[in-house]
């Protein structure tokens, strides 16, 4: 299956877009219905992460690629985030749900202030 | 053959040795099976009251047994009233929270609904079939409908409104933080900053129990769902719910 990039504004309203695509995407892998379920809220938490400071102006990027039967999704925020705001009680109980729901979690903060969060399924044997 | 006529004389002798008998001990489950069986004609007669409301009648009388065992539990013959009496409102009272639970946020078209409560019970099939969340496609098959079909319900899962969760609950009823006693030290020994803490022990005992076995605890949501004896989607909802006032709250 070809990736598939998803670009939205930087705002609250559209993590229903990314969570409704992503419970597409996931639907076409060989994760379970409890997996997909822990992705809908792995993404609600992973968007609100990258669009954290305020006020957040720009895209978020979504990229979805697919291994083995599972998923790798990369979210990409704007310019403009900080170590400061990675380590607000929200941005941390945000991160601890992300690490919670999903096999392998990593967040890369760039010196423009854009946050990239990778996120990992189990890896499926495919049949 | 139907089950006997319940009779008070029975009930008496089947709770006296309910109580008498250790917990431990295999003849009590016997014996709570019996008191379970006999009075599930009571269960069945509320449900009825609460269908066509848009749930199925069977997911009612499930709901409803699990205020029956409740029931069972804590009754204390001693006092002298009728199990049914006693009983009563306890099974009223899980009805209920069920539709609480379940109640739609946003005006959700009854095909979708249907749709919804289709997958809900072909997740819980499946699942018991395979011993493992099934996969869309699985359910789409099962089901005989569009893959996209699956994900439609799916999304309208959310569309569930969970805003009563945190209200009403009997205040006597025993809660899975009562059972397993160690919720609130699981969350305790939490390294959280000061403001999550008492956030998420304030949180109603049913979602502060969900949210423990899945980010905690570290079970499945079907694992979780099997536990509480109601369907993955409905776990599902509440986490997202759970969640989402968590995040509001710490964004405040």
């Amino acid at each position: 299956m070809s990736n598939i990039h998803l670009r939205v504004p930087a705002q609250a309203e559209f993590v229903g877009l990314v969570r409704s695509t992503t419970n597409s995407v996931i639907a076409r892998t060989e994760l379970g219905v409890d997996e997909l379920a822990d992705w809908s809220l792995a993404m609600d938490e992973a968007f609100a992460i990258v669009i954290n400071h305020k006020p957040a102006s720009g895209d978020v990027l979504v990229d979805y690629s697919f291994a083995g039967g599972g998923i790798e999704i990369k979210v990409v925020g704007p310019v403009g985030s900080s170590q400061s705001v990675l380590q607000s009680d929200a941005c941390q109980w945000a991160w601890a749900v992300v690490t919670g729901s999903v096999s392998e979690a990593k967040c890369d903060l760039a010196s423009d202030g854009a946050i990239t969060l990778t996120l990992k399924s189990r890896v499926v044997a495919s049949a | 053959m139907p089950n006997p006529t319940n009779t008070r004389e029975q009930d008496h002798v089947l709770f006296a040795e309910f109580a008498a008998l250790a917990d431990g001990d295999p003849r009590k489950s016997v014996v709570r099976d019996e008191l379970i069986s006999s009075h599930l004609g009571l269960v069945t007669h509320i449900a009825r009251k609460y269908a066509n409301r848009g749930e199925p009648l069977d997911d009612l009388i499930q709901v409803g047994t699990i205020g029956l065992i409740k029931a069972i539990d804590r009754f204390a013959p001693e006092k002298g009233f009728e199990f049914s009496t006693f009983a009563m409102p306890t099974i009223v009272g899980e009805i209920k929270r069920y539709f609480r639970d379940k109640t739609w946020a946003v005006r959700v078209p009854r095909r979708l609904q249907e749709l919804g409560a289709s997958v809900s019970k072909a997740v819980t099939q499946l699942s018991q079939q395979l011993d493992r969340a099934p996969t869309v496609q699985e359910i789409a098959d099962y089901l005989k409908i569009e893959l996209d079909d699956v994900v439609e319900a799916l999304n309208a899962n959310s569309a569930y409104s969970t805003v009563s969760l945190d209200t009403a609950f009997d205040p006597d009823a025993p809660t899975l933080g009562d059972r397993f006693g160690s919720i609130d030290e699981a969350l305790e020994g939490v390294e959280y900053r000061e403001s999550l803490k008492p956030l998420l022990l304030a949180l109603p005992e049913r979602e502060k129990d969900i949210l423990v076995m899945r980010f905690f605890e570290n079970k499945s949501q079907t694992e979780i769902a099997r536990t509480l004896g109601i369907s993955q989607m409905h776990v599902s909802r509440i986490l997202a719910h759970t969640l989402t006032n968590l995040r509001a709250s710490l964004q405040d």
